[in-house]
């Protein structure tokens, strides 16, 4: 006869088992994927370009390296509509076209770890 | 007398079909959608693809449509075409009832530099942000240069987004050219192809040649009474200021909001 707490440390082991193993977010080419169709690279790019407009995202990660908070920071600003200047002209800078967390979270770790 | 000899007693034809007249509305539409907020992917991607299939739905309607939209109709050799930008100019010219020669040369270059900047611009998509129809398949690095175009001792690097900009800056020149050269039309001829392109009915002389390959109509009731008013110069200007104001406009604001639930493919 299985007794509770061994049901619950049974349950709590395999738990913590699939958190230690779990594979990242999404996969590189998933996350770019969510990315072009919220037309991210139309003005940045992963590394260094002179043909963008925008920063990379290489210069954007380095430029707030260090600074508190940057995964929330990073959220913000990936799902909320707010303002960029390019060239002198104040552009939208739009949110990424999509609700799901998981790919919000993708995205944002993806940003973060070039 | 005189006035016989500038303006010959006028009757209206059906001149242009719907496909045309609708065509033509959403060329202005996707193309106010795509110029004025340029920075607005992928509303400027969609309207351009819109602009590119009915550029070549356009050209093929060019060859079997009805009399009035085909080339051979319009399309004039150069010694005509040459004197009618003269006789425009300096002298008295003969009325048409399709394009004139003038319109009829733009209609075909309009048609290449949409068709132009639609490809350079698939190519810039596929480049810069791997979507569109050619995927990956065109090299990232040819967004920003392709050659290095040499102007004295300096070296500029042209890549496919400068020739995007260049070639659709040549397109938005000839839009504007087309509309000053409607305006110089109706001044010319006391005519009105804005409320052509609306209607479908042109005003043509009594005497054309061609007025036998159209059916006769009434003269369009629109804007009728402004332009006795006012004039058909004068009417054309302000049906041209109450499209766009009260039309293009509010539909390009409402597409532009649209824009942020759009993805891209």
């Amino acid at each position: 006869m299985i007794r509770i707490p061994q049901i619950f440390l049974t349950l709590s082991a395999l738990l913590s088992c699939q958190i230690c193993l779990a594979s990242p977010l999404l996969t590189d080419d998933q996350v770019k994927a969510v990315m072009r169709k919220s037309n991210c690279f139309k003005c940045h790019s992963e590394t260094e370009n002179k043909a963008k407009d925008a920063p990379s995202f290489q210069e954007i990660n380095a430029d707030v390296k260090g600074r508190p908070n940057i995964e929330q920071r990073f959220t913000r600003r990936v799902t909320t509509r707010t303002k960029a200047e390019v060239k002198n002209k104040e552009l939208d800078h739009e949110p990424l076209k999509t609700k799901d967390d998981t790919e919000i979270r993708a995205v944002v770790r993806w940003i973060m770890s070039r | 007398m005189s006035d016989r000899v500038f303006f010959p007693k006028r009757i209206y034809l059906k001149v242009w079909d719907p496909i045309v007249r609708i065509g033509h509305w959403a060329m202005v539409l996707c193309f106010a959608s795509l110029y004025f907020p340029s920075d607005k992917f992928p509303l400027h991607t969609y309207a351009a693809y819109i602009i590119m299939a009915y550029m070549i739905f356009r050209i093929v309607w060019g060859f079997i449509g009805p009399r009035s939209v085909r080339f051979t109709t319009f399309l004039k050799g150069p010694s005509e075409t040459i004197r009618y930008g003269r006789d425009s100019l300096v002298g008295q010219t003969r009325h048409t009832i399709s394009h004139n020669p003038l319109g009829g040369w733009m209609i075909l270059w309009l048609i290449i530099s949409m068709l132009l900047t639609g490809a350079l611009g698939v190519m810039v998509y596929s480049a810069g942000q791997e979507l569109g129809p050619l995927g990956n398949s065109v090299p990232a690095a040819w967004e920003g240069e392709i050659f290095l175009l040499s102007v004295f001792q300096y070296s500029v690097p042209v890549g496919l987004k400068d020739l995007h900009h260049w070639s659709g800056n040549l397109a938005a020149s000839l839009v504007t050219l087309h509309v000053i050269g409607n305006l110089w039309t109706t001044a010319l001829h006391r005519s009105q192809p804005i409320v052509g392109m609306i209607t479908g009915v042109k005003d043509a002389e009594q005497d054309d040649p061609e007025r036998h390959y159209y059916r006769e109509v009434p003269a369009p009731r629109l804007a009728g009474a402004l332009s006795r008013s006012v004039g058909p110069a004068i009417s054309e200007v302000i049906l041209i200021i109450v499209i766009l104001t009260c039309l293009v406009w509010p539909l390009v604001e409402l597409l532009t909001w649209l824009n942020q639930f759009m993805p891209a493919f």
